[in-house]
């Protein structure tokens, strides 16, 4: 799981939630998988527990999981082929606002080509030397 | 939610010291299980008011309840209920750690979850035959903390509990607030200067300055609400007088780099729908926002201006 950041745009609950999803559509938790407890999951990220109660409600809300009084909260069962293109409509957000930010800086469409080229081949270095391909929980 | 359903209810809160007057107006209200947390510079009445809520100060003024009674005659069954752990400590430095747990215990009563303390004291390695005074800092934290989780407590106040912390305690410290929310469900009352610590676990801030509370609400609430706007208009007048007549528009100042076009506009109550207001009032045109970090919010309300730090 990734860390939080506490300065991102992101709330944070929408941070964990995401993440959450994320997890889902890559399979580290599959169809009907049980998700830690509120308070295991607010230990592990140093959390207010009820941002994990609002991420799980939210989830449930989604229909992406359910909860089970007094057993916990388990992965629905069509969650990961619902969970499936979130990544990528993550990713093309993210992308999008990057090609504004670099039109409005007057930045030239090559030269935002070639900055994505060699950031990308960056972060693919870093990764494969700290031996994580992508950011893996 | 009503006062008496709140496990701290403040109305109003007067103290003086003197001729000096130290909190004026304070209100606030935590719910059970939840974090609130005081925010304020030196001296600005954060430990006077954790004292009149733990019931070892009198107010000069206002209503409080707290665990749905005065805290000026607080029972022994609500004693029993709140732990306040703050610098100033009542342990002796030559008390040995074992002799306090037993002290603590003893004080507590049926409460008292003694496996809980052991367990606690085994994994900090906190040891038991040690005087107090011979623990390291972080170490006498952690022991303040065990005795306070082990305690049950429905309501913790903490106050300035990380200072000259590690990284470590810290993160201890924070384990330990999750656990009396997630497994008691207790309300923690907080005072502290790490806004780190405090936006991870809060659910609600309150901002204390010169006695009063100018700004309080979740982290996620705080830095919405102090957006700011950069906006572009020939017509700095109209611009100025249409802010000063809405509420939720702090301030506007030109911008630095512009000052002829561009203008940044900071809410402390901003929607959409005012900023939309703003906007066709004035014939402003929006060109970007920014949504400030908490620590942005936490110099504007406490001093700086948030354009001063961002800008």
């Amino acid at each position: 799981m990734s860390p939080i950041d506490l300065d991102s745009d992101v709330p944070v609950y929408e941070q964990i939630k995401q993440q959450v999803t994320f997890g889902i559509a890559r399979g580290t938790y599959s169809a009907g998988e049980k998700l830690p407890s509120v308070r295991a999951f607010a230990r592990k990220l140093l959390v207010n527990p009820n941002t994990i109660l609002r991420v799980y409600r939210e989830l449930e809300h989604d229909g992406l999981v359910r909860t089970w009084k007094g057993k916990g909260v388990f992965v629905s069962e069509d969650a990961p082929a619902r969970c499936d293109g979130a990544g990528l409509e993550a990713v093309e957000k993210a992308l999008l606002d990057s090609i504004d930010l670099a039109r409005q800086a007057g930045l030239g469409a090559r030269e935002l080509d070639a900055l994505y080229r060699r950031l990308r081949r960056e972060r693919w270095r870093d990764a494969a030397k700290n031996n994580r391909p992508g950011d893996d929980a | 939610m009503k006062a008496n359903d709140l496990t701290v209810s403040l109305e109003g809160i007067e103290r003086w010291f003197g001729k000096e007057a130290v909190l004026r107006d304070v209100s606030l209200g935590v719910e059970p299980g939840s974090v609130t947390a005081l925010l304020g510079r030196n001296g600005c009445g954060k430990s006077t008011l954790l004292r009149i809520v733990a019931g070892t100060l009198a107010r000069h003024g206002g209503e409080a309840r707290v665990l749905g009674r005065d805290p000026e005659q607080l029972g022994v069954a609500e004693r029993e209920e709140l732990v306040w752990i703050t610098d100033e400590s009542a342990i002796s430095a030559r008390k040995r750690v074992g002799a306090e747990l037993d002290f603590t215990a003893a004080l507590r009563g049926a409460r008292f979850d003694r496996p809980r303390a052991t367990e606690l004291l085994a994994r900090w390695e906190i040891p038991r035959e040690k005087a107090f005074g011979e623990l390291s800092r972080g170490l006498q934290a952690r022991f303040r903390l065990a005795c306070a989780l082990a305690s049950r407590p429905r309501l913790l106040l903490l106050d300035e509990p990380t200072l000259g912390l590690d990284l470590f305690a810290r993160r201890d410290l924070l384990e330990v607030v999750v656990d009396v929310v997630a497994e008691l469900e207790a309300s923690v009352l907080i005072s502290s200067h790490q806004l780190e610590d405090v936006e991870r676990i809060a659910d609600r801030i309150v901002f204390l300055h010169e006695g009063r509370v100018p700004a309080a609400g979740s982290p996620d609430e705080l830095r919405d609400g102090f957006r700011q706007a950069r906006v572009k208009t020939s017509d700095a007048d109209t611009l100025n007088s249409v802010a000063s007549g809405l509420l939720g528009v702090r301030r506007v100042t030109r911008d630095a780099e512009d000052p002829a076009h561009e203008h940044l506009v900071l809410f402390d109550d901003y929607s959409r729908d005012l900023e939309q207001e703003l906007l066709e009032k004035s014939g402003a045109v929006l060109l970007s926002h920014h949504r400030p970090k908490l620590s942005e919010v936490y110099l504007e309300v406490l001093g700086a201006p948030l354009s001063e730090v961002v800008a």
